[in-house]
């Protein structure tokens, strides 16, 4: 394990709500696996083969993948680090936008923004209110951008794509 | 001010004007007119005591004439033949002339006879001029002697005023030359005056002879006009003053019927103002009286249900439909208004509550995902495994050394698993505490007063039925008797009550269908029922339906109970309606004689006493 190639997709949470980005940071951050803890695991396969777990139902993440999140209270701060991003060469491959982040600009105006500097990025609205359009986000920010409301069901909307196969066990619903 | 006094005052004055103006013009025009008339007539009573005057010295002169133009007197004047005088100057011939004087003169005024005679009595007069020799110097017929012109006029002798008429002596055929003059004289007695009175018409007097000359004069007393006039002696001096007295009987006659004219016109007045009164009560100014009314009652209460109804064809009636219609349009805006923001708060109220509970859930499903992961992949049943193992001690040498090295890492396995679920349950007890918080300040921030709004009962029902679904409301005929309407207005959280009685109707639905039945029959009614505490509103809702197990009356209002399956359970349910109707201070109760039989719900709900309470407690 320890020779496999580990790429690191680079994500940027915006939100403003401190308990939301902590549920975020427990999903796309995995904690270091330590070489104990690889050698109990290597240990435990050979002793039990039968009971262990299979290793996809603890993570369904790529052989060697792994996240690299970055974390913005507010929409301004979140179309600045975009743009350092794609100065530094190091793009983000998604962006987790909240909808309504008071006092500060809201999740379409940072959706449209980062839009106009990052046409390759993926953009996910993430909101609970149920009186936003998702057609209407997307014709604001022309194309491709996923919707998540409450209740971590995903809609998958006409205006866009899922952006990435993130196989993690639920994205934090928040607004 | 009102409009009805203003109009009262206004008539009343106009009519008070109109009866000064009225008595303005009989006291300016019409009774000056009449007074003078009889001026006027005063003036033509006293010309003709004149023109009796004149006729009694016309007859004086006539006589005069005769006498003076006959041969015999002629020549007497001539010869003074006594003969003449025995014959003719009789006291019967005076009586005949009724004459008190005979004065025969000649042409230097020398009376050649002189015959007087006081002809009650048949004595002498002993009058003055009579006993003279001849005329005074100054007479001024003397010039007349000669010229033979007659002549006439009033001369004062000591018995009194003397009407004289002379006439020239000629031969009898009118032929001269004159040799003198015949004079007649009368004297103007008491008697004389009340004849001349008489005669001309008027009530006649002498009065004192004034001091200087009248030519006519009136004074005018509360009954009688006095005319007065002065009469010169042949002198050319005031001899007398005659007074005409004229009872004032047009002015009597033209004040009375001024007064009755006046009487009748204040009459009529009075009753054309009364009829005007009654009319203007009647046609306008009780009616605008009423839209007036109407229109204060509806801007300062709360209550919009009432109209005036007026079936006049008039302006007012006019005015009074377009006001019922304008209401009607302010009481369906205020219903829509009220129901629009009842449920715009209901939706915000979701929302709010939604977005919270969603922040606070999201951490708490994060964490137990976590838990359950960390749960699931711990090594406890490997471990236990591995101890059993050990303990049967059958396993070789380097297995074993194994299983005892699995075990202690096992342990720290474990040990990290278990401090991470402290963590979890830590976080996931933190954000529950915050659910909590948040459901606690949206019960506050829910605790506002119901819109208390006039109602007809009958209105409600029909505002019920149309947020039923048309699955149920064509499986019921509501049937609303005139209980409802008896009631009369209610004031009552009408959408409160509105969401209450939609259940109610949504469930006899339901009931009806669950009985087999293609329609069924809600019977709704009401009526106050008066209690010591209050009055209450009583209404009840029968169906046809499935009816009620006994043991499921008091149940059906518990919370999750339902017989109804997901895919018809509209409505909000029979345990909110409950709870609403106990937040407005009334109860819920349901009746059933049993399966099959149908069944009554009954809602009980104070009138008045409180009209602003919370439905937090049935959220």
């Amino acid at each position: 394990m320890a020779e496999q190639i580990r790429t690191s997709v680079r994500v940027l949470v915006v939100d403003d709500e401190t308990d939301i980005r902590d549920a975020y940071r427990q999903i796309l951050l995995e904690t270091e696996v330590s070489q104990d803890i690889a050698g109990f695991r290597e240990l435990r396969a050979r002793l039990f083969a039968k009971s262990a777990p299979p290793a996809a139902q603890v993570r369904s993440l790529a052989p060697g993948a792994t996240f690299d999140p970055v974390f913005c209270e507010q929409a301004e701060a979140a179309v600045a680090a975009v743009r350092e991003a794609l100065a530094q060469e190091r793009p983000f491959a998604v962006v987790f936008l909240d909808m309504r982040m008071p006092p500060g600009h809201d999740g379409v105006w940072a959706a449209t923004k980062i839009r106009e500097i990052d046409p390759a990025i993926e953009i996910v609205i993430c909101t609970a209110y149920s009186d936003v359009d998702p057609c209407e986000i997307g014709a604001l920010c022309r194309r491709r951008i996923s919707f998540h409301i409450y209740k971590s069901r995903f809609i998958r909307t006409k205006c866009g794509k899922w952006p990435l196969r993130l196989a993690v066990n639920g994205v934090p619903s928040g607004a | 001010m009102n409009i009805r006094p203003k109009v009262l005052v206004l008539v009343a004055s106009l009519f008070v004007v109109l009866g000064a103006a009225e008595l303005l013009v009989q006291t300016r025009v019409v009774l000056p007119s009449f007074v003078e008339l009889e001026r006027a007539d005063a003036h033509i009573a006293m010309r003709r005591i004149s023109y009796a005057l004149d006729l009694a010295l016309d007859r004086l002169a006539l006589s005069a004439t005769d006498w003076g133009n006959w041969a015999d007197t002629y020549r007497f004047v001539q010869n003074h033949n006594h003969a003449y005088i025995d014959e003719n100057v009789t006291k019967v011939a005076l009586k005949q002339l009724n004459v008190n004087a005979m004065l025969v003169v000649d042409l230097d005024g020398n009376f050649v006879l002189a015959s007087e005679l006081d002809l009650k009595s048949d004595r002498p007069l002993d009058l003055d001029l009579a006993s003279r020799k001849s005329l005074p110097a100054n007479f001024p017929w003397r010039a007349n002697l000669r010229s033979g012109q007659p002549a006439r006029g009033f001369v004062q002798t000591n018995r009194g005023i003397l009407m004289l008429a002379a006439s020239p002596v000629l031969d009898g055929t009118g032929g001269g030359p004159a040799r003198g003059m015949v004079m007649m004289g009368r004297l103007l007695s008491v008697a004389e005056i009340k004849r001349i009175g008489a005669q001309a018409q008027a009530q006649l007097s002498m009065s004192a002879q004034r001091s200087s000359r009248v030519a006519e004069q009136l004074v005018e007393s509360d009954e009688v006009t006095h005319v007065y006039r002065s009469f010169d002696d042949v002198y050319g001096q005031p001899i007398m003053t005659l007074r005409v007295d004229v009872p004032r009987q047009i002015t009597l006659r033209g004040r009375s019927a001024v007064t009755y004219a006046s009487a009748y016109l204040t009459s009529a007045a009075v009753v054309a103002l009364v009829f005007l009164v009654i009319i203007l009560n009647r046609v306008i100014l009780t009616p605008l009286a009423r839209v007036t009314r109407h229109a204060v009652a509806i801007g300062a209460g709360k209550d919009l249900t009432t109209r005036l109804d007026s079936t006049s064809e008039d302006e007012i009636g006019v005015l009074a439909r377009e006001f019922d219609r304008m209401v009607v349009r302010v009481a369906e805006s205020r219903r829509e208004l009220v129901d629009q923001s009842f449920q715009a708060g209901f939706a915000e109220l979701a929302r709010g509550v939604l977005h919270n509970l969603g922040n606070a859930m999201t951490p708490i499903g994060v964490r137990l995902t976590r838990l359950r992961d960390r749960l699931r992949t711990a090594p406890a049943e490997n471990a236990a495994e591995a101890l059993a193992e050990l303990a049967r001690d059958a396993a070789d040498p380097a297995r074993r050394a194994d299983l005892e090295e699995f075990v202690r890492l096992a342990c720290q396995e474990l040990a990290l698993t278990v401090k991470a679920a402290e963590l979890d349950v830590a976080v996931m007890s933190r954000q529950a505490a915050i659910v909590q918080s948040s459901l606690s300040e949206q019960m506050r921030a829910t605790r506002n007063g119901h819109v208390i709004e006039s109602v007809r009962l009958p209105e409600l029902v029909a505002q019920s039925l149309e947020i039923v679904p048309d699955s149920s409301r064509q499986r019921l005929v509501v049937a609303t008797d005139d209980s409802l309407k008896k009631v009369g207005v209610v004031n009552v959280a009408r959408t409160v009550l509105r969401l209450i009685l939609q259940n109610l109707i949504i469930n006899a639905a339901d009931a009806v269908r669950e009985a087999g039945m293609d329609k069924g029959v809600l019977h709704v009614g009401a009526e106050i029922v008066h209690e010591a505490h209050g009055d209450q509103l009583h209404l009840h809702c029968k169906d046809d339906g499935v009816g009620i197990a006994a043991n499921n009356l008091e149940r059906m209002f518990e919370k999750g109970f339902s017989t109804k399956s997901k895919a018809t359970n509209y409505g909000i349910g029979l345990h909110w309606c409950a709870n609403a109707i106990g937040a407005l201070g009334g109860r819920l109760w349901a009746t059933s004689e049993g399966p099959g039989r149908g069944a009554s719900m009954h809602l009980m709900l104070p009138l008045g006493a409180r009209e602003t309470t919370s439905i937090a407690g049935a959220a």
